[in-house]
């Protein structure tokens, strides 16, 4: 009796599992962030640690890939308009492959993987993320020379634009609020294919792209995250596969969700408190240097 | 209909287009010279003063970020042609209207025209300078004019402002106009928690309260003083450059002025030359908004 109970058990949670993965039957290359590291000189380095199989599961070695590239790009545009990216090399941290991003000043950049793997089927691996680098050097670091376009062609991209919020129009909040997702395959919309978005406790949500390939997803509120501490936050994937003959195309984002600048750290209490007694004694101020130097 | 009530016909539907247009889906841009903070979308019309200062970033980098995302990412903006019609737009403004934009567009011109009709209708004194404190407040438009110029400039050299142009960081424009789309956000004293302590009171504490406090005084002093606000007015200061090339002047009846005072009495502006002046027809002084109250209170154009 016990052994069916523990059969029946075993059977729910491969459910389960399942359940949790539905709509990534594929492996695929992703970024995690780690904490960002500052030097005395004001340069930001972030490393990126890169992840191979299934997200937020155990995953693979980047060894059993037959091909693997990192690329980023600070947004910088060729003379042919096109985005100028640079060759990342990959390291091994505490056993993980690892992209370090170096910047001294300000910017914005994003780093793209392409990966791949030659079976039966052949497996082409996007990961792409993007972020920006609080960097406090005036001097900008010296790139190496930029990485040959062409390969980057025939890529899944998947991009994230945020909607400017009446409560933060000009601060973009993460947490609660809608993000808007467009993917491209092939430069052309990813148009209503199934993608999928996995949070870092394994809860998939299933979602359909729309005509122009864009997605909306809001992203869980989460009053951890809402603390005067930087290193808070925490990632989720967005997925989408493309099977095209006996190849496939898989590509995740990783969305980085930490509180944005001014997130709740708004007090118009006393705002309004400082204003009213601005207002009181520039009042008297006035009425007092008007009556000294009434004309 | 005589003249001011055109005039408030006008303002008040410059007013309700600028600052509301937003809700009908207009967007000017920056391109207009008025101060409306771009915090909220409602607005039809971007601030001037923001692009202006934003010419640091193209400065320092050489090349703007390819998306215009600038310092934080916040606003958009392609470098060079947004600039060119940044510049046209104003020189266009400059030489047609000149500071008659402030007497009849500017929406923060009109706001200062409201306030001064709240306090008469209490029958509440005007506050009067003497002509020594009135030149001291006239210099301080042409020095946040050149401090908006000027600040930009130095960023290539260490002078960071923070995840805002430094100007918006104290602008009281912002924390008065936004009220006016049911946005309270600048009226609200901001952190972050993205930065260290110090950092923290540099950038965000430390300029929210004081555009807090200014925003405060500039509500006292345009309640008390007509057009207390156009002595700051870097635009104005701006506006000022393009004088000479202007289109609209007045033109004073020299022979037949009777020196009733009328004219320097009604002046929102207090420019005395509108009524001391003998000599030359041209009585548009350098803080003249055109607002046409000296021709409206001529007692020889009365009696006329």
């Amino acid at each position: 009796m016990k052994k069916i109970l523990l059969i029946v058990l075993f059977l729910i949670s491969r459910l389960a599992i399942l359940r949790c993965y539905a709509g990534v039957s594929e492996n695929c290359l992703w970024f995690e962030f780690d904490n960002p590291i500052e030097s005395p000189q004001g340069i930001v380095t972030q490393p990126l640690f890169i992840g191979y199989g299934q997200f937020a599961a155990a995953s693979k070695s980047i060894a059993d890939l037959d091909g693997l590239d990192v690329f980023y790009t600070f947004g910088e545009k060729n003379k042919k308009r096109e985005d100028v990216f640079y060759k990342a090399e990959i390291e091994t941290i505490n056993g993980r492959p690892c992209v370090r991003i170096i910047s001294a000043t300000v910017t914005w950049c994003a780093v793209i993987a392409i990966g791949r793997k030659i079976n039966k089927v052949k497996y082409n691996y996007f990961a792409k993320t993007s972020f920006f680098l609080f960097g406090k050097n005036k001097d900008s670091i010296n790139r190496k020379i930029p990485a040959e376009n062409k390969i980057l062609e025939r890529r899944f991209n998947i991009g994230i634009y945020r909607e400017r919020l009446k409560e933060f129009l000009n601060y973009n909040r993460l947490l609660g609020f809608p993000l808007r997702f467009k993917i491209d395959f092939d430069k052309s919309p990813f148009s209503n294919k199934d993608v999928c978005v996995i949070e870092e406790n394994s809860h998939t949500y299933s979602l359909k792209t729309d005509r122009d390939g864009e997605f909306i997803y809001i992203p869980q509120d989460e009053n951890n995250l809402d603390k005067p501490i930087r290193e808070n936050y925490r990632h989720f994937l967005v997925y989408g596969e493309q099977k095209i003959e006996d190849k496939v195309y898989a590509a995740a984002y990783t969305v980085l969700l930490r509180v944005g600048y001014f997130n709740r750290n708004v007090n118009f209490a006393l705002g309004i408190s400082i204003f009213m007694i601005s207002v009181i004694i520039s009042l008297l101020i006035a009425l007092k240097i008007s009556r000294k130097y009434c004309s | 209909m005589n003249i001011q009530k055109i005039r408030k016909v006008i303002q008040i539907s410059f007013f309700l287009l600028l600052i509301y247009g937003g809700y009908a889906g207009l967007r000017f841009k920056n391109f207009l010279p008025v101060w409306s903070c771009p915090n909220s979308e409602k607005y039809s019309q971007g601030c001037f003063l923001l692009p202006l200062q934003r010419s640091q970033y193209g400065l320092e980098t050489g090349v703007q970020d390819s998306r215009g995302i600038t310092l934080s990412g916040y606003f958009t903006i392609r470098k060079w042609q947004g600039y060119f019609y940044l510049f046209l737009g104003f020189v266009l403004v400059a030489i047609i209207l000149n500071r008659a934009w402030c007497g009849w567009v500017c929406p923060f011109g009109t706001l200062q025209d409201g306030f001064t009709f709240i306090r008469e209708k209490f029958k509440i004194r005007e506050i009067h300078f003497s002509r020594k404190t009135k030149n001291r407040l006239k210099r301080l438009k042409y020095l946040s004019a050149i401090s908006l110029i000027i600040i930009p400039f130095l960023v290539p050299f260490g002078f960071d402002s923070g995840p805002e142009p430094l100007f918006c960081q104290f602008c009281p424009v912002k924390s008065i106009m936004s009220v006016f789309v049911g946005d309270f956000l600048n009226l609200s004293v901001h952190s972050t928690n993205e930065m260290k302590l110090l950092q923290n009171l540099i950038f965000f504490v430390i300029p929210s309260v004081v555009t807090i406090i200014f925003a405060g005084i500039s509500i006292t002093g345009i309640f008390l003083k007509r057009r207390f606000f156009c002595f700051l007015c870097p635009v104005g200061a701006l506006l000022g450059v393009f004088r000479k090339l202007r289109f609209l002047r007045i033109k004073k009846g020299v022979d037949f002025c009777n020196d009733c005072g009328n004219c320097q009495r009604i002046c929102p502006m207090g420019i005395k030359k509108v009524d001391l002046e003998k000599a030359k027809e041209d009585e548009s002084a350098d803080n003249c908004i055109l607002c046409l109250e000296c021709i409206g209170a001529c007692s020889v154009i009365e009696k006329a």
